[in-house]
């Protein structure tokens, strides 16, 4: 957030400019639960998509199966849409979530 | 060199299934099979990323259409190369999204997820439908197999 103030000495107005956009900051990539997808898929396309490794991979899997939802990647809008892309063309349901407590 | 993975099934078993895939194949040109939105409210990109996820979906559903061709009806015997894995990978993933909206929607999610239809107490054209699933699922789980030795 940038603030400018003009006019020295005067009653200046003050122009705040909010440099901070509805997509800035940090974002949560989240997958869903499906009753479709096998654990061996998912697990392989965590892997594949995000470097994952196995332990990794298998816990978010597990995560995604058990409650529903996991974060499986938290970073700057850009890259977190990359990854959205990547996952919802492997068939998973994936969404972005901003990440409230980098706030 | 280019692998290749090779399966074999019994022709007359598998031949209801692979008509019933070929009639689910132009039901997924128009529409995402996953439940995915775009991440924006921007109409111009919103199109855009639909547009691409579609030519890919597309694509993945091409592949695994390619593979149970004519000569797969005839002889129950068909290969993945190596190049086409992912797309084979995919193919499957989606026709079983499209079947849990079409030929099995009538079976709860946790049914469809334990695997717990019961083959004698559906139709005949579940019947065949839910062979479809099954078998997508295990072409799905015999490459991943070979993928992760």
């Amino acid at each position: 957030m940038v603030s400018m103030i003009g006019g020295e000495g005067a009653a200046a107005p003050e122009t705040v400019v909010d440099s901070e956009t509805d997509l800035s900051g940090v974002w949560n990539v989240v997958v869903l639960n499906d009753p479709v997808n096998l654990m061996s898929y998912v697990t392989m396309v965590f892997k594949r998509v995000l470097g994952m490794n196995q332990n990794e991979a298998e816990r978010h899997m597990m995560e995604v199966h058990e409650l529903g939802r996991s974060v499986v990647w938290t970073g700057y809008r850009e890259k977190a849409e990359a990854y959205q892309y990547q996952l919802q063309e492997w068939h998973l349901t994936a969404i972005l979530e901003k990440n409230e407590s980098s706030a | 060199m280019n692998r290749q993975l090779e399966f074999r099934l019994d022709p007359e078993a598998v031949r209801p299934l692979v008509l019933h895939f070929r009639s689910l194949v132009d039901s997924a040109k128009d529409d995402l099979v996953a439940e995915n939105e775009p991440p924006t409210g921007d109409q111009v990109m919103s199109e855009v990323w639909v547009g691409d996820l579609l030519e890919s979906q597309s694509k993945d559903i091409n592949a695994l259409d390619e593979l149970f061709d004519d000569r797969f009806l005839d002889t129950g015997r068909a290969t993945v190369d190596e190049e086409d894995v992912d797309l084979v990978l995919r193919g499957c993933a989606a026709i079983r999204l499209v079947l849990r909206d079409s030929t099995l929607s009538r079976f709860e999610d946790d049914c469809l997820e334990r695997g717990e239809v019961e083959v004698g107490k559906i139709t005949a054209e579940e019947e065949i439908g839910y062979g479809v699933y099954i078998l997508l699922a295990s072409l799905q789980e015999l490459i991943i197999s070979q993928l992760n030795p």
